[in-house]
């Protein structure tokens, strides 16, 4: 029993010790933003790479997922008389929610783990005690250009998402299904707002980017430096951060959208 | 490259290196009063424990400006440690490490930065950036640390690469290289801004004996063309011993042995005798502790 408890106990103490790491990491990696503006380039390539390369997964997603909300839609719709409207729940449930949301969760899949399996082989390797060994700091040069191109890329990918989700659910609903065009666009001009839908949608994106490429940065600069710990680390990337996006989800809608 | 061997490198005043000369806990009587200014790296009273295991107890150990030390010992005996503590990567429990007269665990990172810019690191991997040219990884610490124009730099990194005859290779990646030609460049980017001291993690592990000639060769070179100090990790007991001036022996957290490598060899001691000569039995054993024998196979 006592053996149990001092397991606990010692199992506690090392989860909050990490997420002071976590956050001291964080911490030096906002510290290190003004190092980035005479390094420009370091920027640019993270954001191509967290960004640019994950353009193909999510603007696919985006259109299924568009898709398949104007056949629910529909179906839901039609059957109070109020198909016309689809293009409004469609646009809405892509900006607020499903946007931002499933950005991330294909952000965390695609760029979140390969920045963990990056920053994790760049210490097994040593690479991060060399440059340490060079007086450079692998915090500033490494992983804060890589948190800001994640922190940039996320809000660029959730509207890329939610537009091409909104022409996919305008597919279905006025290609296939028969609503009517005018009805689909004007309704949407009309009842999505720029500030509660849109800009609400960016800021869960950029709290997601902030999220997301913390945990996986954090995770790969924390990983055990052996070709197992690497692996567990990258499992545990995508793992967390699922469920704090999701987990966020529900806190910032409340907050945002609750009366 | 010279065709000299390692050992004509050697300045002369080290042939007759003795024991008090590098004080520490040398034997009562042969301690020496000398010049600070002759030792690089002082090393006092260390202490240090990982998971729970005592690597180092109240270790004493004096590295000279200008020499090669050596510092080897079995495996797991905490030599990569050591460097990773004069080089405050890590932080000890107890005791002083000073490097130039700094007590380097209390420095600022600031401070410590500065002083890492005089200090070179050779990994047991070279660590060289993976996304990055052998030129660029050369150039690497002169556009961190300097303001040099890119045509002065090109110049530098030339002549580093040169100097481990691998101008030729500046435009490979890492991935393209062998084992011994990542490590050679990692040697080059090490020296790229002059330091006073190179730290060398066993340099020689998994090398071919070409290889591992033209390392020992350039370790001896550079340091004594560069008037570098350099302390070499490794348990490699035949070629570290070719190019040292000064040895030291650890293993159980303490120094087992020191001295110029003929003393070191002379020592009169089992264990180091078992440790230089490679013996499979002594001191240390052959089998790991078990139970007896005929209990395990009859009971």
């Amino acid at each position: 029993m006592l053996d149990l408890l001092a397991q606990l106990g010692r199992s506690g103490l090392a989860a909050i010790e990490r997420l002071g790491r976590g956050h001291l990491l964080l911490l030096g990696m906002i510290g290190g933003l003004p190092s980035l503006v005479a390094r420009p380039r370091l920027l640019t390539a993270q954001i191509y790479n967290i960004g640019v390369l994950s353009v193909l997964i999510v603007t696919v997603s985006g259109l299924f997922v568009g898709m398949v909300l104007g056949l629910q839609g529909y179906y839901v719709l039609s059957q109070f008389g109020a198909a016309e409207s689809l293009g409004v729940m469609v646009a809405a449930s892509l900006v607020r929610e499903l946007g931002p949301v499933v950005t991330a969760l294909l952000v965390a899949g695609r760029a979140g783990s390969a920045l963990t399996a990056e920053i994790g082989l760049m210490k097994a390797t040593e690479q991060l005690s060399g440059l340490e060994m060079m007086a450079v700091d692998p915090v500033k040069r490494i992983l804060t250009p890589r948190f800001l191109g994640g922190l940039i890329a996320m809000p660029v990918l959730a509207a890329m998402f939610s537009a091409v989700g909104v022409l996919g659910g305008y597919f279905v609903g006025v290609g296939l299904l028969g609503v009517d065009d005018g009805a689909f666009w004007s309704q949407m001009q009309a009842k999505i707002d720029l500030h509660e839908d849109v800009i609400n949608g960016v800021i869960k994106s950029l709290v997601f980017g902030v999220v997301v490429t913390w945990i996986a940065l954090f995770q790969g600069y924390d990983a055990v430096p052996t070709s197992e710990g690497v692996s567990r680390a990258t499992t545990r990337a995508v793992v967390h951060s699922a469920l704090a996006v999701l987990g966020l989800d529900f806190v910032l809608t409340a907050l945002m959208f609750g009366d | 490259m010279g065709r000299r061997s390692p050992r004509a490198h050697r300045p002369s005043r080290s042939q007759g290196a003795s024991p008090a000369r590098h004080g520490g806990p040398a034997p009562a009587g042969r301690r020496a009063a000398r010049s600070d200014a002759e030792v690089l790296v002082r090393i006092r009273g260390l202490v240090f424990s990982r998971n729970g295991r005592r690597i180092f107890d109240g270790v004493d150990l004096d590295i000279r400006r200008g020499e090669v030390t050596a510092i080897m010992g079995p495996s797991g005996t905490g030599k990569t440690t050591l460097l990773k503590l004069i080089s405050g990567q890590l932080h000890p429990d107890a005791g002083t490490v000073e490097v130039d007269g700094k007590d380097v665990h209390a420095l600022s990172r600031g401070e410590l930065y500065r002083l890492r810019t005089r200090m070179g690191m050779l990994f047991q991997t070279g660590a060289l950036l993976t996304d990055l040219s052998v030129y660029d990884n050369v150039a690497y610490p002169l556009r961190e640390h300097t303001r040099l124009p890119e045509s002065m730099i090109r110049k530098l990194v030339l002549m580093k690469l040169e100097a481990v005859g691998l101008r030729g290779a500046r435009d490979l990646m890492p991935a393209e290289l062998s084992g011994g030609m990542a490590r050679r460049v990692a040697l080059a980017r090490a020296v790229a801004l002059d330091p006073m001291m190179i730290m060398y993690d066993e340099p020689f592990t998994g090398q071919d004996p070409i290889s591992m000639g033209v390392l020992i060769t350039l370790i001896r070179q550079l340091n004594d063309a560069s008037r570098l100090t350099s302390i070499v990790v490794s348990h490699d007991v035949k070629e570290t011993a070719s190019i040292a001036d000064y040895l030291y022996i650890i293993a159980n957290g303490r120094v087992m042995a020191r001295g110029t490598p003929a003393e070191v060899e002379a020592a009169q001691s089992a264990w180091v005798d078992q440790f230089m000569h490679g013996l499979p039995d002594g001191p240390v054993h052959f089998h790991y502790p078990a139970d007896r024998l005929d209990r395990d196979f009859l009971g």
